[in-house]
């Protein structure tokens, strides 16, 4: 029997899945070396984490603004000097002692005040490994979030960016607004409720990327 | 017999001064060990590839420093 009507070859494309839709949305992208310093780099090159998975890759690295580590660094700097200064006071006539180990055989100073150096290396090393491994990440698949603190205190948590449901950033105070950082925080449906980036740089623009890629994650769906 | 305070010299304080120090080394040495395990251990989750390898040296370097120090004194004390 002849065909009546026999339908045309479908010219429809397959329905795209929500990655592919994610690409099309997606700008060009242009990826950034990150320096050793940085606290803030959008696409960034030479960066690769334990857990990550293939195709898995990083939209936003974050840390605390460098600014925030004023405190330490100038506590540093002020027991550096403590000893010069005291050398020099103990120097002046108005006080009666030619050494500050004057009580002490000769060996005894010269190994304290090594020791002293050495306790100041450690403290500004434990100071910027703290800063330095303190790190969030926004990847296309994920929110991570790395606490690193005291040397002994080491929290991972992650999220998928479907699970996310709000973000947000407050930012408080003179010193924040001047350098332009502040706390973001992202509300999960997940084990772990919130998501504290603290103290990073252009939290506005942070939220802004997180909401991007919600927004398309919900588009795409 | 009772403690005679005229009597007492700061040369008696050494042992006890050379003790204390090198124990407050002994310390600084353990945590110097597990700030090096700390860094390995970070470096295995997020790696840099710039700093690393510096971040390592100098935490190698620091404990090292610490146990020359505790040699150097407990020979030279």
């Amino acid at each position: 029997m002849p065909d009546v009507f026999t339908s045309p070859p479908s010219s429809q494309p397959a329905q795209p899945d929500s990655s592919q839709i994610i690409n099309q949305l997606t700008p060009p992208i242009t990826e950034h070396h990150i320096h050793a310093l940085a606290a803030f780099c959008q696409n960034p090159l030479g960066i690769t984490f334990a857990t990550q998975e293939e195709g898995e890759t990083i939209l936003l690295f974050l840390r605390r603004h460098f600014i925030t580590n004023f405190p330490w660094i100038f506590i540093s700097i002020v027991l550096l000097v403590v000893p010069t200064i005291l050398h020099i006071l103990f120097k002046t006539p108005f006080i009666a002692a030619d050494n500050l180990f004057s009580f002490l055989p000769a060996n005894f100073g010269t190994f304290f005040t090594l020791f002293y150096y050495l306790l100041i290396a450690m403290y500004i090393f434990i100071n910027f490994i703290t800063w330095y491994f303190n790190i969030s990440m926004v990847t296309t698949i994920r929110i991570i979030d790395i606490d690193f603190s005291d040397v002994v205190y080491k929290n991972i948590s992650a999220t998928k960016l479907d699970l996310v449901q709000d973000v947000n950033y407050t930012q408080i105070g003179v010193i924040p607004s001047v350098f332009d950082y502040g706390d973001v925080l992202v509300q999960t449906a997940g084990s772990q409720e919130m998501f504290d980036f603290s103290s990073v740089p252009h939290p506005q623009r942070v939220v802004k990327i997180i909401e991007d890629l919600i927004g398309r994650r919900d588009n795409a769906v | 017999m009772p403690f005679d305070i005229t009597s007492f010299q700061t040369s008696q304080l050494i042992p006890f001064l050379k003790a204390g120090f090198l124990l407050i080394v002994g310390m600084y040495i353990i945590f110097s060990l597990i700030v090096v395990r700390q860094v390995f251990s970070m470096d295995s989750i997020v790696k840099e590839v710039h700093v690393a390898i510096v971040l390592k040296i100098l935490a190698i370097l620091l404990t090292l420093l610490g146990i020359w120090l505790f040699l150097s004194s407990l020979a030279i004390l």
